[in-house]
């Protein structure tokens, strides 16, 4: 185990999706070449089909960028570097690596609150054609693509050993047939977008109230304190419910909501590297030059300020997602199209009893990628300020 | 020099008034801020009047009688009114003044959030002396190693976890409620026991990870003073470990903790949304929520008003307690 | 060492012992599981379902109702008076009094507590849910009850209501009846929050014994009331309790004895459970997917009428309402526990549900056809049909917080894309959602109406939006409004079944709305309740006749 190094995880990873989905990765190549050659023409892009696209073009592709930074690489496995990579691998192939789609109810009756590691027999049938396909695409477009309902699969009793396929639960199905793993995966992926993405919104409010406070003038920089002071003291979970509640909660709302809630930690940080960058030489000089302030905040400032800040933009990301996923709990979140951990755990408490796998994989990810968040930035910590013991 | 530090106590009163008042002006200003954002959400607060089984009228009616027919600025001028005179209005869904309804639950989250702000203070304490008197001890390697772990599970996995073993697999703790249905006929040590039946899960799952943040910060601090040059000469003049310990160590180490109890504090007493609602206990919490989806608007400001002022009084008394312990701080702030 | 050892020990011993110590004595009472707190038991505010229930325990009327399963109606019979008596003309009503009511504190009820309860009903200020509701009495200018010339007083216990037309039924003196004296020293402006909202003097079979908010509202039995017998229930506690899936873990366990809305997934376990007893009724609620037959902005705007430019066509509807599957929906969901639906009268009125109209089948070729006679047509090639260069695309728009309506949406939108519709489904916060919806702000969406006992369909499909407007499709159609005209001003008992035949033939014929399907009322109860009568009028209704065994 000592040895093992994150190359060969990666490596793993990559053979494992390689191995189990070749027949698709062949379907999604052969749709690509079929396109390419100009044998059909796309009117409108279908986002599902583009994104089993784009999965597999980077699929392809990781093994090169792999071979590049193969030095970096090449560094022990720890507990937290070998969650990032997992992570990493479920938001980039989400789709090739989910069983079905996770919007997908099941034939209801059979496939309900099925136990994990377990599956049911299906027939295709081909005999049902979508009316309204016009050309060879909807050939790839099946073949490809998990639907939402799929008319053309004949779901059998568990168990009926003359099929030979069969649909695999991993983490079992929850109260509607809908396959925990693939949800769980989309989750993934939907948590990452949403931590991104407010977590820049955060850093980008800091930044600017940063350079205000380290700029503006003594004034500005007092009441700019003091209201953060404020600020970090004051409990916006209901200031934040109150908007979701009444302004709807689609993922960009809830994404800003959260992105400006969560800058005060972030602005302290920029504004006291602000302050201590100011009486620096090369600041100075730039000045003297007559570089505009901008200039010598985007310039000069920010590259140097990224690093520290790093740290807190980490743990940003994990509190983003744990506020998410409590938002979700309550029934606040962004609801059942995005698959959010929370909203699963939270529909999951109401069958502990009887199939506690709907809320334990969900909370076994969260409560994972909020350790693996902070453990990073814990590490961080400790190559960007090796004096402190925090 | 015993002048001079009198002057910079009242320096420093002046300086915690004042942060308090301005902190109670940015609450108003919150409150208004508030006001007009449910004034210009879409939602009708009379919703449940407009239905075909009733006179298409009513609505109307009612709607005048919250004088919410009125133009904004005029709404505005009497909220501001009633706040000065301390009148928050009757809560639509409870017919009741705003101010009743809040003493109703207000009392339960109080309750809760000392208890469990007591169970945290205690045993996060306990647990950082005891693994800092036997450092690289068993309990010592456990808890850094998985201290962590803990701190970073979400309140709401904690407790589905604690209910999944306790009330589900062991089944000796209910899962949900404040107390069973037959509370009424038992007797008082019956209802003594009912209470901390159902308490014990809501209470277990508020505290532990407080318990971990304040092991964390006060463990973590006592190390670097530990560290410290001034430790290591007190010890080799040969000062025993107590006088090291109490006097010069930890007072040195509670101060950034306290603050933290102030902020952790605040957050018990504006009520433990999540546990509230998982185990179905009636608090401040829940009682917001409900304000909020009925669109409640005079509860929702009251709610708001008052978990903002338990908030800030929660961190005035952090700030107060750090005072005491360290007259150092006035350079700090 | 000693020290932990002991408690390690002495813990769970404590646990065993208090655990076992349960009180097991035998109480005469029976939980109701509910699902939210009430705001009042006042009935001149009580507006939802669970307030209703339990304030009409308290407080009878001057008529009862048992529903009729064979006539598929509901027959009143007297309560609080002993004696009705219509005038050959029906235009007045001699009701004589019970002399055995008396109030919960005491005071006898009489005559002038009636003519107090019409008057406080009907009067603007006090803003109660009947407002505005007295069509066929006497009416003031500002809709307040003529006093004077509708009652006359007779005696303590006797008096006699004038109506203003030959209409009025029996359900129109269907108020429960308030005491005088306790709201005498109220102004009126301030019934709504007045102590007596949560402090009842009722008239009974039960009485009020705590309410604990949001946790248990507590009724013990009313000796003084007529109704009570020795052997009636003594406690019926209604529990709240808020999470759908905790009562039927309580159901399950005995925490709770009856509960009602059980959904079609919990059928088969709920069955299987020795202790209980299910009960399903035909529902009186339907589920329907709202096309908006005309323009609604230029309406929202200008008051103008214009047919929609997707849905202003009954062809295309019906297309939509057969490119649906909704035996499949009702197969998968809702585990066979609905109806399809082909009209707006519900299976339980039946007599007035027309059996004639055979509901759509599930046929997207047919769909289809009808699609492309219509001139939908995929002319671009982009999967999605189009007609004078508008793409069929919508928004289908549905409450936030209900699977069952998020599955609906779900099939809908596959269902659709099939004949070459695009749909995208988006969820709103239901407060806001029925604001849109009512204020013709939508252009599709899902919802569902629960059909009012006596029936009544003209707030639903009468062509005047402004007064109507629970008709958020904006249906308008000559003939049904001359039929509920009619209806409304009363028609002979035995052609009122004809009148509602005709406007479903209507209603099928436009489909407004795509109707769904009617879903089924399951309720659970222990089987220690005896003498338990379950009916489209609920569970609880006539609980003073329950036996405990």
């Amino acid at each position: 185990m000592k040895k093992l190094k994150l190359i060969h995880i990666v490596i793993l990873f990559w053979l494992l999706i390689l191995i189990a989905k070749w027949e698709l990765l062949y379907n999604i190549m052969n749709f690509v070449l079929y396109v390419f050659r100009g044998n059909v023409k796309i009117q409108k892009i279908d986002i599902a089909l583009l994104d089993y696209v784009v999965a597999t073009l980077l699929f392809f592709i990781l093994p090169f960028v792999a071979w590049k930074f193969r030095k970096k690489l090449n560094v022990r496995i720890s507990g937290a570097s070998f969650s990032v990579t997992m992570f990493f691998f479920f938001v980039l192939f989400a789709p090739l690596i989910a069983t079905s789609n996770p919007a997908m109810h099941h034939d209801i009756k059979k496939c309900k609150l099925l136990p994990p590691f377990s599956s049911v027999a299906i027939e295709e049938r081909t005999n049902i054609k979508i009316s309204n396909a016009s050309s060879g695409l909807h050939e790839f477009y099946n073949k490809i693509i998990n639907r939402g309902i799929d008319k053309n699969t004949l779901y059998l009793k568990a168990n009926n050993q003359n099929n030979s396929k069969k649909l695999f639960f991993l983490f079992g199905t929850d109260e509607y047939g809908r396959d925990v793993f693939s949800r769980i995966l989309y989750g993934t992926r939907f948590a990452f977008f949403l931590g991104i993405s407010s977590v820049i919104i955060s850093f980008s409010l800091a930044f600017l109230l940063g350079a205000a406070a380290g700029f503006g003038g003594k004034f500005w920089d007092n009441l700019l304190n003091r209201f953060t002071e404020i600020f970090l003291s004051f409990p916006f979970l209901f200031l934040i419910i109150v908007f979701l509640a009444f302004f709807g909660n689609s993922f960009w709302v809830v994404v800003f909501v959260l992105g400006f809630s969560g800058w005060m930690g972030l602005f302290k940080i920029i504004r006291a590297e602000i302050l201590r960058l100011k009486s620096k030489d090369f600041i100075i000089s730039a000045k003297m030059l007559g570089m505009p302030e901008y200039k010598i905040l985007l310039k000069e400032i920010f590259p140097v300020i990224l690093a520290p800040v790093t740290v807190n933009l980490v743990l940003q990301f994990g509190n983003v997602i744990m506020a998410e996923s409590a938002l979700s709990f309550l029934g606040f979140g962004v609801g059942d199209e995005y698959f959010s951990w929370g909203a699963m755990i939270n529909s999951g408490q109401y069958y502990l009893a009887n199939a506690w796998w709907l809320s334990f994989f969900p909370s076994l990810f969260l409560a994972l990628t909020l350790i693996t968040m902070n453990k990073t930035g814990n590490e961080l910590e400790k190559i960007y300020n090796p004096g402190s013991t925090k | 020099m015993e002048i001079e530090l009198n002057e910079m106590k009242k320096g420093l009163t002046f300086i915690l008034i004042k942060r308090f008042f301005t902190s109670i002006l940015l609450l108003l200003l919150l409150i208004i801020f508030l006001f007009f954002l449910l004034r210009i959400s879409p939602g009708d607060p009379v919703q449940k009047f407009v239905s075909p089984l009733l006179s298409p009228k009513l609505a109307g009616k009612v709607k005048a009688s919250f004088g919410l027919d009125k133009p904004l600025w005029e709404q505005f001028f009497i909220f501001i009114k009633n706040l000065v005179t301390g009148n928050f209005g009757i809560s639509y869904q409870y017919r009741l003044p705003v101010l009743d309804v809040i003493l109703m639950f207000l009392p339960f989250t109080l309750i809760l959030a000392s208890v469990s702000f007591a169970i945290q203070i205690g045993t996060g304490f306990y647990l950082a002396f005891v693994t800092f008197k036997r450092r690289g001890g068993f309990l010592d390697k456990l808890l850094s190693r998985f201290s962590l772990a803990v701190y970073s599970i979400p309140t709401f996995v904690l407790a589905l976890m604690l209910i999944y073993i306790f009330s589900v697999w062991l089944n000796i703790l209910p899962p949900a409620d404040l107390r069973s249905i037959e509370f009424d006929d038992l007797s008082f040590f019956g209802k003594v026991w009912d209470y901390l039946v159902h308490l014990t899960l809501p209470v277990l799952s508020l505290s532990i990870p407080g318990i971990i943040i304040y092991y964390k910060y006060l463990r973590e601090n006592m190390d670097v003073e530990n560290n410290k040059n001034y430790i290591k000469y007190l010890r080799s003049n040969g000062y025993d470990e107590k006088t090291v310990l109490w006097k010069h160590i930890i007072p040195n180490a509670l101060d950034p903790v306290v603050s933290v109890a102030g902020i952790e504090l605040g957050i018990l007493l504006g009520g433990a949304l999540i546990t509230e609602v998982i185990f179905n206990l009636p608090g401040m919490g829940r009682l917001t929520i409900n304000a909020i989806l009925n669109r409640d608007f005079p509860l929702i400001i009251g709610c708001t008003l008052v978990s903002g002022i338990l908030i800030i009084t929660a961190n005035f008394i952090a700030d107060l307690v750090r005072f005491k312990i360290d007259k150092r701080m006035l350079v700090s702030i | 060492m000693k020290n932990k050892l002991i408690t390690v020990i002495i813990i769970p011993l404590f646990l065993l012992f208090f655990s076992c110590q349960r009180n097991t004595e035998k109480i005469n009472r029976v939980v109701i599981g509910i699902s939210s707190d009430v705001e009042t038991l006042n009935p001149l505010y009580t507006m939802n379902l669970n307030e209703g229930r339990i304030s009409e325990l308290i407080y009878l009327g001057l008529v009862g109702h048992r529903w009729d399963d064979e006539e598929g109606n509901i027959k009143s019979y007297p309560l609080l008076a002993e004696k009705l008596k219509w005038s050959d003309d029906r235009k007045s009503l001699e009701i004589k009094l019970r002399d055995d009511i008396k109030w919960t504190d005491g005071k006898k009820l009489t005559s002038t507590d009636v003519l107090f309860s019409f008057d406080v009903y009907s009067d603007p200020v006090v803003q109660s849910r009947f407002y505005d509701m007295f069509d066929n009495f006497y009416l003031e200018e500002n809709k307040h009850i003529d006093l004077s010339k509708s009652f006359e007083i007779i005696s303590e216990d006797s008096l006699v209501i004038h109506f203003a037309n030959g209409n009025a039924k029996l359900f129109d003196i269907d108020m429960p009846v308030l005491p005088e004296h306790k709201f005498a020293g109220i102004a009126r402006k301030d019934f709504g929050t007045s102590s007596l909202n949560f402090e009842p003097v009722g008239n009974g079979p039960y009485k009020l014994k705590n309410w604990s908010r949001n946790e248990k509202i507590v009724l013990e039995k009313n000796p003084q009331s007529f109704l009570s017998s020795d052997n009636m229930i003594d406690v019926l506690i209604f529990k709240i309790v808020p999470d759908y899936n905790s009562r039927i873990i309580q159901i399950k366990k005995g925490g709770i004895d009856l509960l009602d809305d059980i959904r079609p997934e919990d059928l088969e376990g709920m069955k299987a459970a020795e202790n209980l007893k299910t009960v399903i009724t035909k529902g009186r609620s339907y589920d329907y997917v709202g096309w908006s037959n005309i323009d609604q902005k230029l309406w929202r705007e200008k008051k103008l009428i214009k047919p929609h430019k997707l849905f202003g066509n009954a062809n295309v509807r019906r297309a939509l309402t057969m490119a649906i599957d909704r035996k499949l929906i009702i197969d998968e969901f809702l585990n066979g526990a609905a109806e399809i639906a082909f009209g707006p009268v519900s299976p339980i009125f039946k007599k007035f549900i027309n059996r004639n109209i055979s509901p759509f089948e599930y046929n997207p070729g047919k769909a289809k056809s009808i699609l492309e006679s219509e001139g939908w047509i995929d002319r671009n090639g982009n999967g999605t049909v189009d007609k004078n260069g508008v793409e069929f695309s919508f928004t289908l728009f549905i409450p936030g917080n209900n699977p069952r309506r998020q599955y609906t949406a779900n099939i809908i939108k596959e269902n659709l894309k099939e004949i070459g519709i695009e749909v995208s489904v988006e969820k709103q916060e239901p407060n806001v959602f029925f604001n849109n919806m009512f204020g013709k702000k939508l252009e599709a969406w899902i919802a569902g109406w629960v059909v009012p006992i006596p029936i009544d369909l003209k707030p639903y499909w009468y062509s005047d939006f402004n007064t109507y407007f629970a008709n958020s499709a904006g249906y308008r159609n000559e003939k049904v409004d001359r039929l509920l005209l009619e209806l409304e001003k009363g028609v002979e008992k035995e052609k009122e079944a004809g009148y509602y035949y005709k406007i479903q033939e209507q209603i099928h014929k436009d489909q407004p709305v795509t109707f769904l399907f009617w879903i089924d009322n399951i309720s659970v109860y222990s089987k220690k309740i005896k003498n338990i009568s379950i009916d489209p009028l609920g569970t609880v209704q006539r609980c003073w006749e329950w036996r405990l065994n």
